[in-house]
């Protein structure tokens, strides 16, 4: 369990309000302190704009030109002879300059008028209006002492006024000063106190923001802490995911090597004297325990995917023999069930593609193989087709359609999820871990592929797997290799410590018509191996004295020829890694232990080019082909060993005519169009006479002058049978010769000396 | 900088003038043209182009024939707008080739205020002989009267400027 002691988030609803009151608080005082300034701003301004240039100084200047102009008419008053007409014009144009200025009019905005302004003015205008008699700009009447005596008369009285009046404007002035102040002051004294305001508001914000911060810092910090621990936990789980997974693909491992025994022992009681309820049982343990590797597989594949070590190998393969291989292996399964199988293949399918072989084959076994189970009656469809219209490499489209049980759509979604089939009961009857589609899957999108099904209740399933494969060139093949394959049986070396593995490898290679010799360890190979030339070492990967990898390196440091021989590794460890280390040892191939033969043969065919339908007929020793020559051999026991081909013939009889009259001599000869088969065919089923002696014969006849040696050995021997009367055994033989004949076929298409558009011999011959 | 590029303006033609002058008279500092009316202006001190003494005395019919500037703007003094008429001071001040960082200016009621020369410079100030389009008496504040372009700046609406304005102007005595 994981602790997920998160502290709450801080700052819930309520804490948000109070930083908005605050800051709505901070606004308003702050607005108020702009208003406050701003109104001292205008008042100043005001101040600056309207009030003239001193308001007291123009009062007390009218009182000044008014003392000047009063002491310059007195003096001439005392003495008349002092009178000098310009000076006095002067004084009293000043003066009157000077009355202007105390209008109401302009002092208004600075001081408010009192009586005792506009009074004095008023007077004073009276004065000037007397006075210009004698001083104005158009006097009427003389400037003489008299007229001076008389103005002095009238300025007199008003000494008093204009001084009360300066000093009024003076007190006003003092007056307008202090309250100004004192507004100032009071702008003040609110601006302190809002600034007060502000300055506890901000440190109450800055101390709610701080809390803000600790809170959240705490919170990141549990935050980081439960992170750490999820990680740890995510950390943990997958660890235990891995090792599971590590244990699965061990415990598969292990399962694998008992089955190495189960199968070998089998396969050697097959081959001793049984009943047939013997032979019925032993069947079937077979085929349980060859469903329980299967089992066994898919469940190592499955862990190996999930570790993602599962890796791909793409190399140049030959895809119409991967199709033939996956026809053949399931053609049994089919038969066994009474269902067609229906194989077809588009012209414009590339011969060689860059594909990872195996893996291709598993999807389609896989396909081909749900197909078979599910479908009780009817027929398995496997086409293979090149979209139209896909530009650049090829898209392949293998359709594997049958007439099984078909899905609904809740069984269609489950489909490709693990362990699922199409529903319980459905698992409960076939059987199986329902893993194979999800492995194949996922194969095909490892491949840049994808898997696609539409089916129905009860009319059957069509599953396609699309992937874009490139087109390659034919992979040179080694010519001697496949020469020296097809004229003689390999010389085996078996590497292995293991007895019953060593005596089940044994067997299936002599099963198959090759000569083995068996080494109990790695020095004990190399050391074989420098004695004696091998075509092929089978070696084990874990021996004691020198392991298979340490051999191999030991092999390869060979002089040449020894160091070429090939070597297949053989493992029960079917780990990516492993496969990568015998690589890099030197080793040419790998094969997974139980070794089943038909593996066994798809790397011989790897390998050496050889067909992989060989027959496996006889374990007993034979004597070597190459010694008797294939037409002297006894028939019977020549057909197990020897090569369907002599691959000399096509050089040596056809050599100047060109392989094309070659070709269409065998398109003649497998399309009967002599009759010659089928006349044997026919007489197989009768006595046994000189006419069928005659018809082996010729027929014995143009295989030889063809080359299809083995078809040659089979009617050499129906020929020697000819002269008994066994009948019997004659007609026994007749289904051998059908399966001989299109063995021969498959044998000359792959040996390239014909296409697979020859005619081929229909069943309807039997 | 309209300010600057009008002086610019300005000075161009008066350089052009001074120019025209210092190649049709020799010696360059002449003297100021004699006076022939009444004395409106007398400027004292630091002058190059005296005409009386050591000073240089304009008449009435002196001033008006210097380029003739005009503006109209608010001032304390009256209650509305007013167009003010007469020659630049740096005009009055080049033509009497004064020179200095200081100017007194003293009114006929002895009235004195002292006037950065940078000013004259500086700012349009003019030497108004009309108000109004009408010549000033002196009890309309005439004859002359310094007056600042008041309304072409915030600047110059303050005490200083103001206090700097003399009117009723009858000398300046250049530092």
């Amino acid at each position: 369990m994981i602790d997920l002691d998160v502290p709450p988030a801080p700052g819930p609803a309520q804490t948000r309000r109070w930083l908005w009151l605050i800051v709505a608080v901070l606004v308003a005082a702050f607005a108020t302190v702009a208003g406050l300034q701003w109104q001292q701003f205008s008042l100043l301004n005001g101040s600056l704009r309207y009030e003239s240039d001193n308001v007291v100084w123009t009062f007390f200047q009218l009182e000044v030109e008014y003392l000047k102009l009063r002491d310059t008419l007195r003096d001439i008053d005392r003495d008349p002879a002092r009178l000098d007409r310009d000076a006095l014009q002067i004084r009293y144009d000043i003066f009157v300059s000077r009355v202007a200025l105390v209008d109401a009019k302009l002092t208004t905005a600075a001081i408010a008028t009192k009586p005792i302004q506009t009074e004095t003015v008023a007077n004073v205008q009276s004065f000037i209006g007397a006075a210009d008699v004698f001083l104005g700009t158009r006097a009427a009447r003389p400037l003489d002492a008299a007229a001076a005596r008389s103005m002095l008369a009238r300025l007199e009285p008003m000494g008093e006024a204009v001084h009360d009046m300066s000093k009024w404007a003076n007190d006003a002035m003092d007056a307008q000063v202090g309250a100004r102040s004192e507004l100032v002051r009071q702008h003040n004294r609110i601006s302190i106190a809002l600034m007060v305001l502000q300055l506890l508001l901000t440190i109450v914000f800055t101390v709610i923001v701080l809390r803000q911060f600790r809170a959240f810092e705490a919170r990141g910090g549990a935050l980081e802490r439960l992170a750490q621990r999820l990680h740890e936990a995510r950390s943990d789980a997958e660890a235990a995911s891995r090792a599971k997974s590590a244990f699965l693909a061990n415990m598969s491992h292990e399962l694998r090597t008992p089955f190495q025994g189960v199968l070998g022992m089998l396969a050697l009681i097959e081959d001793g004297p049984l009943n047939a309820q013997q032979a019925d049982q032993l069947h079937t343990a077979r085929e349980s325990a060859l469903h329980l590797l299967a089992l066994v597989n898919d469940v190592l594949d499955v862990s190996t995917l999930e570790q993602g070590k599962l890796r791909l190998v793409p190399a140049p393969t030959a895809l119409h023999r991967l199709l033939a291989e996956v026809e053949a292996l399931m053609s049994g399964p089919a038969h066994a069930k009474a269902l067609s199988l229906r194989v077809r293949r588009d012209a414009d399918v590339p011969a060689f593609v860059i594909a990872d072989g195996t893996r291709l084959k598993q999807i389609l076994f896989n396909l081909l193989g749900n197909a078979i189970k599910f479908t009780d009656a009817g027929e398995v469809e496997f086409e293979t087709s090149v979209e139209t219209g896909s530009p650049g490499e090829p898209v392949l489209r293998f359709t594997v359609a049958d007439t099984g049980i078909g899905m609904d759509e809740a069984a269609l979604s489950r489909l490709f999820q693990r362990f699922s089939q199409g529903d319980e009961s459905t698992s409960r009857r076939f059987g199986g871990t329902g893993l194979g589609l999800e492995i194949s899957r996922n194969l095909a999108s490892m491949m840049g592929g994808d898997i696609k099904v539409a089916s129905q209740p009860g009319r059957g399933s069509r599953f396609t797997l699309r992937v874009q494969l490139s087109r390659c060139e034919a992979p040179a093949a080694d010519p001697a290799a496949r020469a020296s394959l097809d004229t003689q049986p390999l010389r085996v070396l078996v590497a292995e410590d293991h007895p019953i593995n060593r005596k089940y490898v044994r067997a299936l290679l002599v099963r198959l018509g090759h000569d083995v010799t068996l080494r109990e360890n790695g020095q004990a190979a190399v050391e074989a191996a420098t004695d004696e030339r091998f075509d092929l070492v089978l070696m084990d990967m874990h021996m004691p004295v020198m392991d298979g990898l340490a051999a191999t390196r030991a092999i390869r440091a060979l002089p040449s020829p020894r160091s070429a021989v090939r070597i297949v590794a053989l493992t029960a460890d079917a780990f990516p890694e492993t496969r990568e280390k015998a690589a890099l040892a030197g080793m040419d191939d790998f094969l997974s232990k139980p070794v089943q033969p038909a593996e066994l043969q798809a790397a011989l065919f790897r390998l050496f080019g050889r067909p992989i339908a060989a027959r496996a007929v006889s374990t007993q020793q034979s004597p070597d082909p190459a010694e008797s020559g294939a037409a002297a051999v006894p028939p019977a026991a020549s057909a197990t060993r020897a090569p369907w081909l002599d691959r000399s013939v096509p050089e040596k009889a056809y050599g100047d005519t060109g392989p094309e009259f070659h070709a269409s001599l065998l398109h003649d000869f497998f399309g009967d169009e002599g009759g010659s088969i089928a006349g044997l065919l026919a007489r197989m089923g009768g006595p046994a006479d000189a006419g069928l002696r005659e018809a082996a014969h010729a027929v014995k006849g143009g295989a030889l002058s063809l080359g299809l040696v083995r078809l040659a050995a089979a009617t050499a021997a129906i020929e020697a049978l000819a002269d008994g009367t066994d009948e019997a055994q004659i007609r026994a033989r007749r289904q051998d010769l059908l399966l001989d004949l299109a063995q021969s076929r498959a044998a000359c298409i792959e040996a390239g000396w014909i296409n697979d558009t020859a005619p081929k011999l229909e069943p309807a011959w039997g | 900088m309209p300010l600057l590029f009008r002086r610019a303006i300005l000075a161009l033609p008066l350089s052009l003038a001074f120019g025209l002058m210092a190649g049709l008279m020799a010696p360059p500092a002449a003297a100021l043209e004699a006076r022939s009316g009444k004395v409106v202006l007398s400027i004292t001190g630091n002058v190059s182009r005296p005409n009386a003494g050591a000073n240089a005395d304009f008449d009435m019919a002196m001033l008006e024939k210097l380029p003739q500037h005009s503006f109209t703007t608010m001032t304390p003094w009256y209650p509305e707008p007013k167009t003010f008429t007469g020659p630049l001071l740096r005009d009055v001040l080049a033509a009497a080739g004064a020179k200095g960082s200081l100017l007194r200016a003293v009114a006929l009621n002895d009235y004195k205020t002292e006037i950065p020369a940078e000013d004259a410079n500086q700012y349009d100030m003019i030497v108004a002989r009309l108000l109004d389009g009408k010549p000033m008496l002196t009890r309309e504040k005439g004859p002359l009267f310094i007056v600042y372009p008041f309304d072409s700046k915030a600047s110059l609406r303050t005490a200083p400027f103001y206090s700097r304005s003399a009117w009723q102007l009858r000398a300046l005595d250049v530092r």
